[in-house]
């Protein structure tokens, strides 16, 4: 796995937070030390831990609803070790991985999801006064903090100033250690980054809007929410306002409630069994050419994480509470006339096409922003379901 | 050629698996079907359960019975749901086991693979069903079966 996938790939529900520079470090005799960072009221939410060590430091909070600009948690990187005893001077090593970290910082800008600021952590180990290792460990902070903005700079002229201008560092000094038994580990610089996502305001300059209305028996183990940030994303790559119309949730219906595995059959387009006939009759606040997702317990008599099928007149889409975070887009996807690109077949050994939203090599295993192709997107210009800006 | 776990999860992890395409497999998956769902993941046992449901061999009820006692309602649904494929005698003991579920999710769809597959014993059951399950939903549908009323 490349050092982009590893970066890009989300962690909304993870509770780690990974360190990047881990530390050989420290002070001579054991008179000054370090400690780890409390990253107390900050949320993996709102910050990415980065590129660090793959071992966890500690539970995080989990994240709060954003307000505004909506922001994702990256996680996975990689990690850099070594800073000398006492020392805040970055090594060769050092600087290669923060030129690795900045490649995927320039990357991300060309997604939907920019790294638009980071924040450095410098840490200590347990040696030595307390207010030596705070002054220590923002001298490490420092360090990273002008060599990324450095080469940011030098990737891309004015990058890493704007980027460096929203940012900041700070010192735990040894406050937050890892590894009582190893004082090594604990004398490093970790990088949290931050994606800001936008949620347009107006249809112009789309070339057309998709408007959903969410109707919800059942809440998927992937926040319904982070489902919907990554289809506005992604189709707002390719041109389409993604909008909420409504959210309503669905009380038990005559025959179904949220305990219910919805019968779609084999889910194939254009039958319907009538359980879904039932199910996509809930149609408050949706016009005809609106597209429903209901977020529903499981299928039966089959297990999907989604199925697109929808009766005549009723566009709409099933998910599941085993959906994952790209299964909403890619169910629309079908509604709108996306076929998968690489369903498999007996005996025909080919790989799946994972950077591919249609892919039916599983949307779980989709590392990045996933594409859709032109002639995809042409498929969706010809679509009944979307309208004009 | 073999087939190995590897393959079969290809076919398993897409969002909507072509189960009856990959139900050509064969029973030489059903070794693999049967370690996913006792494997770790939810998803995966509950599409191996679905998977094994197409399959027409006396280990795929094996590979339901384990799915049936999943501690996961998601992939006991699975098994529920899939247990309307299954002709096998030895399916009615699994299917019998679900209509006690805790879950009334689960015993729900139970009641709707009964329904499809007419047997003495389920239909008795489906009976005492429509007497004391607590759910009234579960009880009006077990009635309706168990009196031979054909479910919509």
């Amino acid at each position: 796995m490349s050092l982009l996938d590893e970066l890009f790939q989300e962690a909304s529900e993870s509770n780690e937070t990974l360190e990047l520079f881990g530390e050989s470090e420290g002070f001579e005799h054991g008179t000054y030390g370090e400690f780890l960072p409390e990253l107390g009221n900050e949320t993996v939410g709102s910050w990415l831990p980065e590129v660090g060590a793959r071992r966890p430091v500690r539970p995080a909070q989990r994240a709060p609803a954003p307000a505004g600009p909506c922001t994702r948690p990256l996680l996975r990187g990689q990690c850099v070790e070594g800073f000398d005893f006492n020392r805040a001077d970055l090594k060769a090593r050092h600087r290669q991985q923060i030129r690795d970290l900045a490649q995927c910082i320039l990357a991300s800008q060309g997604n939907c999801r920019p790294i638009t600021s980071f924040r450095v952590v410098g840490h200590t180990d347990q040696v030595g006064p307390a207010n030596f290792n705070i002054q220590l460990g923002q001298r490490r902070a420092d360090a990273v903090f002008r060599e990324l903005v450095t080469v940011l700079n030098g990737l891309r002229p004015g990058l890493g100033n704007q980027i460096g201008a929203q940012s900041a560092t700070e010192s735990r000094g040894e406050s937050d250690p890892v590894d009582l038994n190893d004082r090594a580990k604990d004398r490093r610089v970790e990088v949290f980054l931050r994606n800001t996502v936008t949620a347009p305001t107006a249809c112009s300059p789309f070339r057309a809007r998709i408007r959903l209305h969410i109707k919800i028996f059942v809440e998927p183990c992937i926040p319904i929410s982070v489902m919907l940030e990554n289809m506005r994303c992604l189709y707002g790559l390719i041109g389409f306002l993604v909008e909420v119309g409504s959210t309503e949730r669905l009380k038990n219906l005559p025959s179904l409630d949220g305990n219910d595995a919805i019968d779609v059959g084999d889910c194939v387009m254009g039958t319907v069994t009538p359980e879904q006939r039932l199910l996509f009759a809930n149609r408050n606040n949706a016009k005809a050419n609106e597209i429903v997702a209901y977020f529903v317990r499981a299928t039966s008599p089959l297990s999907l994480n989604g199925c697109a099928a929808f009766p005549a007149g009723r566009p709409g889409v099933v998910i599941t509470s085993t959906a994952s975070e790209w299964t909403l887009a890619h169910e629309v996807g079908h509604v709108l006339g996306l076929n998968h690109p690489d369903d498999p077949q007996p005996g025909v050994n080919r790989p799946f096409l994972l950077d591919r939203l249609m892919t039916a090599g599983g949307t779980a295993n989709i590392l990045d922003v996933p594409r859709i192709q032109p002639c995809e997107i042409k498929t969706i210009d010809q679509s009944p379901f979307k309208s004009n800006c | 050629m073999p087939v190995t776990l590897k393959q079969v999860l290809q076919w398993l992890n897409s969002d909507e698996p072509n189960y009856r395409a990959a139900a050509k497999l064969g029973v030489q998956i059903l070794p693999h079907l049967a370690a996913l769902v006792q494997g770790n993941s939810p998803e995966h046992a509950a599409k191996a359960a679905s998977l094994a449901s197409l399959i027409d061999d006396d280990r795929a009820v094996e590979v339901l019975s384990l799915a049936a006692r999943h501690p996961s309602p998601i992939v006991r649904l699975a098994a529920a749901g899939g247990l309307r494929h299954m002709k096998r005698p030895s399916a009615t003991k699994v299917i019998m086991s679900l209509l006690d579920d805790k879950d009334h999710g689960v015993r729900k769809l139970a009641v709707k693979t009964v329904a499809l597959r007419p047997d003495s014993a389920l239909l008795a059951k489906a009976a005492g069903l429509g007497r004391t399950d607590p759910h009234p939903q579960i009880r009006l549908l077990a009635s309706r079966v168990a009196g031979g009323t054909r479910l919509a």
